[in-house]
């Protein structure tokens, strides 16, 4: 599996002490931002990433699953490289970013014909992204194609920027549809000698509203064929497919984040310390070891996370000054902290992403921290080399729970690991928690205080076996079916509550029931729902007009936010990318 | 004891009694799509949880209905059509129309006679009708064309409950991708299908409304004028009934609604904003 880690020139200037004012990208942790030649520097191969990666170059559909911040871009992106680069091979990649969905929605929803529209934007992103794919490969694209695909690129850009030119006047001559595109896809093809065209579909599930999720797969599953074959990226526990759409029949799932009980992982995850960050950084944190591997085991799988801790480690709280540093366990232990924090409030936040699910998400920051404590409980009495990271939920699972741990399972806060029969007394699903939790709440000891070689002792011996057994009512609670009811709008004409999730209709006075764009309330929401420490939130608004974060969008070149004390360059850009992230 | 009693009790034939009786005297409501509406708030009020608990026809009951309504509002908006606007009328003059219906339409809308031997519970009917007769364009992008072939699955679905007691089989079943190895119960939705099948008729009437709505005001304003038909004088009354017979006063009434709620705005609105010149490819 490839990661992104930090460049060498990046950590340097940490350690140093320099200001960074020149590239923004160093400091990158999302490789959709990332130039060519940046993401194939800083990436580190692990070995399943040639496994991975011939089947993200391969024919047929896949699905590539993984948490936010589990390398599923900078996946995507190596293959789309390497086919694009390699001269022999007959094959034209093509990379898509869907990542602007949410901002058509508003548009979309106010149209009678936003399916049509929807669906014309998702295969002309398509064409657009196929052309560059071809230019890649440096062949030239027919008249023909590059005519529509010019088409293309205004209809996107119009929509994105909430243009009314095509909405009630599409021209007919480019209207496409699933079969069509693999037409001009096959000609496309024979002209230039080719074989097969890959689509690389990133961030398609990530953006996408719940109707805008079925539309999609409906079209992926459509665009199949001997010569197109389609590699998406999902999220475990939230992706919506159609109702036609057969995850192992239509496309297999391929998972990519990275077990940390695999025998390989801490040597791994060392690897990306030892040999992507500068030498006075590792000299730092390999000189008490025994930190360096808490910190790979709290990242549980995510370089990304890794690489945010270590550059929290290095560099202070504030602007873009960047201090020397001494490696403390109570240092380690508070980048690990606020990791954890980071990844709750991932799951947090989807209060306001799926505003439906308040109450769930509620229920499930308890039930998470209630795994927990089981967890504890039962480490308590064991053996350091006997230790659980793991729950395991008693089948069957109330659907609530269902859904929530779909929810945790996309924040990254936990992931499946299959099933376990316990002879009579059941079957058990079983969850693996985010080490930094476990961590963080010293959740593998009896003992308030923490002792790093303790715990990397631990990890490093978990055993398969030890489960912490578990039902859904444990971690529900009692009144779970009080408690975990869906957040929905009353009806806009009478006031009477929805009474179910799927209702489309008010049961009282038959009027149609809507919800508001989801876009608009993003764009309209404070910035204190924004990943920021309370301090700054205040030191914004005491010297900014900036209020929501459609202010920071709309900020040009951050000139409110440079107003700020202690926002520099980095900060300013970094504020702007979690507005963006806020929004997608 | 006979041999013949063994398969069921004797029936007796009871006899229809007057069905004037039995309809229902409200006045009709003005516009189709009115129509339509009132038929759909009630299936929505009756299709409660605890109703579709209790009496487990009642979600195909429902979705019998609102095709049905939906196949009315198709009946009612294509006379009105044809009766307003010539060029409809011409492309329905050389169609025969059978006696009996022309008897009995003659005094409310012979153009519904057209269809008196006519099913709209099949969109390949309704477009025949909407497309070849009525001449509305259903251009790509006007996103029509999902609308119905959404409600074609409806449609199969009707089919199944008004002929096979609900058993999704044979085309039907396969038109809905359904597995013959599964398809051997009967339908009984759960409310929010019940929802999705309204909805889907609720909005392809409401799509193709303002369609039919907005292509008809062009004609108003760029052909009906040309034809050495056109009395000036009856320019306003005609605009109106196009108005009248499109307008949702069920839509108006909500506070999202974003169109004007009498035609005299409407009319004034449309003067600043179509010209009137004469575009002869529209038809």
């Amino acid at each position: 599996m490839a990661w992104l880690v930090l460049a060498q020139t990046a950590a340097l200037s940490r350690i140093s002490g320099a200001i960074m004012t020149a590239n923004a990208n160093f400091f990158e942790e999302q490789a959709e931002y990332l130039e060519k030649d940046e993401l194939l520097r800083w990436t580190v191969n692990h070995p399943k990433s040639n496994e991975i990666l011939k089947k993200l170059k391969g024919p047929g559909n896949k699905l590539l699953s993984g948490p936010r911040g589990s390398g599923k871009t900078t996946m995507i992106k190596q293959a789309y490289y390497g086919l694009a680069d390699d001269k022999k091979s007959f094959v034209i990649p093509a990379y898509v970013n869907y990542k602007k969905s949410l901002s058509i929605e508003p548009l979309l929803s106010s149209q009678s014909n936003s399916v049509f529209l929807f669906r014309q934007w998702v295969l002309h992103n398509i064409l657009s992204g196929l052309k560059i794919g071809i230019l890649d490969k440096q062949i030239k694209p027919t008249p023909a194609f590059e005519r529509i695909s010019s088409f293309s690129q205004d209809l996107i850009r119009s929509l994105e920027a909430s243009s009314s030119k095509y909405l009630n006047s599409f021209p007919d001559d480019y209207v496409l549809t699933p079969e069509l595109l693999v037409e001009l896809i096959a000609k496309e093809l024979d002209d230039n000698g080719m074989t097969r065209v890959v689509l690389f579909l990133d961030d398609a599930a990530h953006a996408f509203s719940r109707d805008q999720q079925r539309e999609f797969f409906e079209i992926f599953r459509l665009i199949r064929s001997n010569k197109v074959s389609c590699k998406a990226a999902v999220y475990p526990g939230v992706t919506e497919y159609s109702p036609n759409f057969h995850v192992g029949h239509d496309a297999d799932a391929v998972n990519i984040w990275y077990p940390p009980e695999d025998a390989d992982y801490l040597e791994f995850m060392l690897d990306i310390i030892r040999n992507r960050f500068p030498r006075e950084t590792v000299d730092v944190l390999f000189l008490k070891p025994e930190l360096s591997e808490l910190l790979c085991f709290a990242s549980f799988g995510l370089p990304r996370a890794l690489i945010v801790m270590i550059a929290r480690l290095f560099s202070d709280e504030g602007g873009d000054e960047l201090e020397p540093v001494s490696l403390t366990s109570a240092d380690v232990f508070r980048v690990i902290s606020e990791w954890h924090q980071n990844t709750m409030s991932i799951f947090q936040s989807l209060q306001r992403k799926l505003p439906r699910y308040k109450n769930f998400i509620e229920v499930g920051e308890e039930a998470f921290n209630k795994s927990i404590s089981l967890i504890k409980n039962y480490n308590s009495e064991r053996a350091i080399s006997s230790k659980s990271v793991s729950i395991g939920i008693k089948r069957p699972i109330e659907p609530e729970l269902t859904r929530i741990l779909g929810l945790l399972q996309y924040s990254g806060l936990l992931s499946e690991r299959g099933t376990r029969s316990q002879g009579d007394v059941g079957i058990y699903e079983r969850y693996v928690i985010h080490y930094a939790a476990l961590i963080d709440n010293n959740a593998l000891f009896k003992a308030k205080s923490k002792n790093p070689s303790n715990i990397v002792e631990a990890l490093k011996h978990r055993k398969v076996v030890e489960i912490t057994r578990s039902t859904s009512k444990d971690l529900l609670g009692p009144d779970y079916k009080t408690r975990c009811v869906f957040l929905l709008p009353p009806c806009s004409n009478c006031g009477e509550p929805r009474i179910t999730e799927g209702a489309q209709f008010c049961i009282k006075c038959g009027a149609s029931l809507t919800s508001v764009s989801t876009y608009t309330e993003a764009e309209n929401s404070p910035i204190s729902d924004l990943p920021l420490t309370p301090i700054r939130v205040k030191r914004i608004k005491d010297a900014s007009s900036i209020r929501t974060v459609k202010d920071i969008i709309l900020d040009h070149e951050h000139q409110e936010l440079r107003k700020v004390p202690r926002i520099g360059p980095y900060w300013a850009y970094k504020i702007f990318r979690l507005a963006e992230e806020h929004l997608s | 004891m006979k041999w013949q009693d063994s398969a069921n009790l004797t029936a007796t034939l009871v006899h229809l009694s007057d069905v004037s009786s039995a309809l229902d005297s409200t006045p009709v409501p003005r516009s189709p799509i009115d129509g339509f509406h009132n038929t759909r708030i009630q299936l929505v009020q009756l299709a409660t949880i605890q109703n579709l608990a209790s009496y487990s026809y009642l979600g195909q009951l429902v979705v019998l209905g609102i095709t049905s309504a939906t196949e009315n509002y198709f009946r009612k908006i294509f006379a009105a059509i044809i009766e307003m606007c010539e060029i409809a009328r011409s492309n329905t003059a050389e169609l025969d129309i059978p006696y009996s219906a022309a008897e009995w339409y003659r005094l409310h809308s012979v153009a519904r006679a057209l269809f008196d031997k006519v099913s709209f519970s099949n969109v390949q009917e309704i477009e025949k009708w909407s497309m070849k007769y009525c001449r509305m364009d259903h251009s790509r992008g006007s996103g029509i064309r999902d609308y119905f072939s959404e409600f074609e699955k409806v449609c199969h679905l009707r089919h199944s409950i008004a002929h096979a007691s609900g058993y999704v089989v044979g085309r039907n079943a396969i038109a809905l991708g359904l597995d013959s190895a599964e398809s051997v119960g009967q339908f009984k939705p759960s409310l929010e299908m019940i929802h999705e099948c309204i909805a889907i008729c609720s909005n392809l009437v409401s799509a193709y409304n303002q369609l039919a709505f907005t292509q008809m005001i062009f004609r108003w304003a760029r052909l009906w004028k040309k034809r050495p038909t056109w009395i000036w004088e009856q320019d306003k009354e005609r605009f109106s009934k196009i108005f009248l017979a499109f307008h949702c006063t069920q839509d108006a009434k909500l506070d999202r609604f974003a169109g004007y709620k009498n035609p005299y705005q409407c009319y004034r609105s449309v003067k600043s904003t179509i010209s009137t010149d004469v575009d002869e490819n529209i038809t």
